[in-house]
């Protein structure tokens, strides 16, 4: 394994244990897939109140989520499950992965409190700054987290399934588009 | 087809509805040929790859890009908060006047200011909101919507600016616009505003961005980032190139409309401010 840069290793201690960070990453891709969704179904109803549409939406996201990373997931559990030295690659993987994404994920999730806390006039400034930003960054940060992962696992197998990962995160949002969100939904 | 000197948006250019809704065919090598000339090679590649038929545009597939060009534009419409921008400025003209208003929104498009308007019941019950667009397809499609959801506003395919086509001299109207004055070249803009004053209304405001390096900045990191279609990225960040500075958008209006008394303001470029990345022009009548 190979040691990474001191900015990447601060995590909270709390994070660092296999259930603790495996429970923080798979938190994180639902979080994205339910995003990813969103972001598919948004400009393609066209209606005034779509929170139902949404929130299908979100939940579609899920789904693909949860169905495109189950693959990488169940080889990584069974591949760790049956060689029990390549734990340590996969720690460093998950714990590399977790450095870069969860402060880009916190700071999403803190422009979506500050774009539900502000008000209406200063709502735009939550988009503007952050989340528009962070939707344009997001394939970069996705590919950045894999690079690091592969890096820090020192090892051919985890870094090609923490590529794996990222790639069946980052083909949420297009398959949902292709699959529901294609054109305008009709009503 | 709209002949202007300033680079063109896409959907300008692909979809051409006379005054009286009649479509006309697009011709893509003539389309292709206009954006080159004018170096816009990149607009006159996407075009390349639309499809064409008997050396015109097939109508169904670029309905369904302007549906979908449209549709995404709403959402961006959602983020700027842009229905409760209009609400907000044309709430006291509302409450002030005697009786019924109308409301007009020119160039509506799927109509999401106008439908958002009736969803929140925004301006209260003494107000008919119609929305004008010379797009049939656009129009039916608003039409659909707000039918979807029970919604009370009108939607009319044609020229809100022709007399007794939407407005009449009997109720008091307020013409609004969103994203639609920069389409019109500056030389157009005074009879645009003079229209408004033949037809007598009570009051307009046209919302569009606030030119400047940052909102283009802004325009193109936003479209990159929320846009799908190409096209819409495109146009989302020519149209922040469009936009009329305020110094224009006011000499067009005094020129045009001089019984308003009118107002637009820029925010200075040396210190942009995302709150006022739309703004409109005002235009009061006072005689």
């Amino acid at each position: 394994m190979t040691a990474l840069p001191a900015v990447l290793t601060g995590l909270p201690a709390v994070l660092t244990g296999l259930p603790a960070m495996v429970t923080a990453l798979v938190l994180l891709a639902a979080l994205d897939g339910m995003f990813a969704g969103f972001r598919s179904s948004c400009g393609r109803t066209g209606l005034i109140r779509h929170r139902r549409a949404d929130l299908v939406a979100h939940l579609r996201g899920l789904a693909l989520a949860v169905l495109l990373l189950a693959p990488v997931a169940v080889i990584a559990g069974l591949d760790a499950a049956r060689h029990p030295a390549r734990r340590a690659a996969y720690q460093a993987a998950g714990r590399a992965m977790l450095a870069v994404y969860l402060p880009f994920a916190l700071l999403v999730l803190a422009a979506l409190t500050a774009y539900l806390l502000l008000g209406w006039r200063r709502r735009f400034l939550a988009s503007a700054l952050v989340l528009g930003p962070a939707t344009a960054a997001r394939p970069l940060v996705g590919l950045l987290g894999a690079a690091v992962a592969a890096r820090a696992a020192d090892d051919l197998l985890v870094a090609a399934l923490a590529v794996a990962a990222v790639t069946a995160a980052l083909a949420v949002e297009p398959c949902a588009d292709r699959r529901w969100y294609a054109r305008p939904v009709r009503r | 087809m709209v002949i202007m000197s300033r680079p063109a948006e896409l959907t300008d250019l692909l979809w051409d509805w006379s005054p009286d809704g009649i479509r006309r065919p697009v011709r893509p090598d003539e389309v292709i040929a206009r954006l080159d000339a004018a170096g816009q090679h990149r607009a006159a590649r996407l075009v390349r790859r639309l499809p064409a038929a008997g050396g015109v545009l097939v109508e169904a597939e670029v309905d369904a890009l302007m549906l979908r060009v449209h549709h995404e534009l709403q959402r961006l419409g959602e983020e700027l908060q842009l229905a409760r921008r209009v609400a907000d400025a044309l709430r006291p003209w509302v409450r002030d006047a005697a009786g019924t208003v109308r409301v007009v929104d020119v160039g509506c498009g799927l109509g999401y200011v106008i439908r958002w308007l009736a969803a929140h019941r925004a301006l209260g019950p003494h107000v008919e909101l119609v929305g004008v667009d010379t797009n049939r397809l656009l129009i039916a499609r608003a039409a659909e919507l707000a039918a979807a959801e029970r919604l009370d506003c009108t939607f009319v395919a044609g020229d809100a600016l022709a007399p007794g086509r939407v407005i009449d001299s009997g109720t008091a109207t307020v013409m609004i616009s969103s994203g639609m004055v920069h389409h019109l070249a500056a030389g157009d803009l005074p009879g645009f505003f003079a229209a408004q004053q033949r037809l007598g209304v009570l009051a307009f405001a046209h919302w569009d961005i606030d030119p400047s390096p940052w909102s283009t900045v802004g325009a193109w990191v936003f479209h990159r980032g929320r846009m799908r279609e190409a096209v819409s990225r495109h146009d989302g960040v020519l149209s922040a190139r469009r936009a009329h500075p305020a110094a224009t958008l006011l000499a067009a209006a005094r020129a045009g409309a001089d019984e308003y008394h009118v107002s637009c303001a820029d925010t200075p470029a040396w210190r942009p401010s995302l709150v006022h990345v739309l703004r409109p022009i005002v235009g009061i009548r006072h005689r």
